[in-house]
């Protein structure tokens, strides 16, 4: 049990190309929840498992890592949103870094789980895609940031 | 018992010597006596008078008066012996528990000096144990105050060529 990459949920992006979801990458509201490394990360799950606090899913508040007021539960929302097409063959998705407030005290984060959390159909909550951070991360009484990768927070290369 | 008979037969002589020495005494000074009063003394003068002035005491009396203080005597003196023996005693009791306090107060500082020893060894221990922790530091955790920025991957998606 353990996290070894970032990925897409496959659902997410069948979701989105056959118009299951109306989630709007350019201007939706999404929020990037902080987890532990007791978690599995799975891509290939369905919608309702791949949301954020869903039943029997691996993205419990369980395992998330989260302080009220500093990074609450259920995540920090994402700010300047940006569907990036600009590059041959390659589409990704960016946003600003996420920052917590500045007397954060989180233990052992090791990813975060990118959901969209207004829209409800097909599910509520439903996931994006997972960032891994290379290992487990921990603050004391500081500032917690998440920066994006430069090719984004996820990219598909055509 | 033949102790007793023979100190006893000794008071009796005794008695018999002194009273022997108080009528001779008292026969010279009824002579003097007699002189002093008529110019001349005779024998039979002297037995007359004595007759008046003297009573012989019996020497078994004389002795029983003796050998009553005598007893009464040695009887304080036992008395006396005993309370001496007893307060003997009693300080000898008070002697062994002033000992045995003392070796109590011995015993105590020894162990508080063993005490404070250990205390100082384990002082050390953690004061080394602390200066390890400083220099090995909370791996995976930053120092208090201090911000942490975590990089995340990319989640890809790439198609087959």
């Amino acid at each position: 049990m353990a996290w070894t990459a970032s990925k897409v949920f496959r659902q997410f992006l069948a979701d989105i190309v056959d118009n299951t979801t109306a989630i709007d990458l350019g201007s939706g509201s999404f929020k990037a929840a902080l987890y532990n490394n007791t978690i599995t990360p799975n891509q290939d799950v369905t919608a309702a498992l791949s949301a954020y606090n869903a039943g029997s899913s691996q993205w419990l508040t369980a395992n998330e890592v989260l302080e009220a007021g500093q990074w609450a539960a259920g995540g920090v929302a994402l700010a300047g949103l940006s569907v990036n097409a600009g590059t041959a063959g390659v589409v990704f998705w960016d946003a600003n870094d996420v920052v917590s407030g500045s007397a954060a005290d989180l233990t052992n984060a090791t990813g975060c789980l990118v959901y969209e959390n207004v829209i409800a159909t097909p599910v509520a909550n439903q996931g994006v895609c997972y960032n891994y951070f290379g290992g487990p991360n921990s603050v004391v009484n500081g500032t917690f940031t998440i920066i994006w990768n430069a090719l984004g927070i996820w990219r598909a290369t055509l | 018992m033949a102790n007793d008979t023979s100190a006893r037969r000794r008071l009796n002589r005794m008695a018999k010597d002194r009273i022997e020495s108080l009528r001779a005494q008292t026969r010279r000074q009824v002579a003097l006596d007699l002189l002093d009063e008529s110019g001349e003394v005779s024998s039979g003068a002297v037995d007359q008078r004595m007759s008046e002035v003297w009573s012989e005491p019996s020497p078994e009396a004389l002795a029983n008066a003796v050998a009553a203080k005598a007893a009464a005597g040695v009887e304080f003196m036992e008395a006396e012996l005993g309370r001496l023996r007893d307060a003997a005693e009693r300080a000898a009791e008070r002697s062994a528990k002033i000992r045995e306090r003392l070796a109590d107060s011995e015993r105590a500082e020894d162990n508080a000096r063993r005490l404070v020893t250990e205390a100082e060894s384990a002082l050390d221990e953690a004061r080394a144990l602390a200066a390890l922790a400083a220099e090995q530091g909370d791996a995976g955790a930053a120092p208090a105050g201090e911000p942490v920025a975590v990089a995340a991957d990319t989640a890809t998606a790439n198609t087959e060529d």
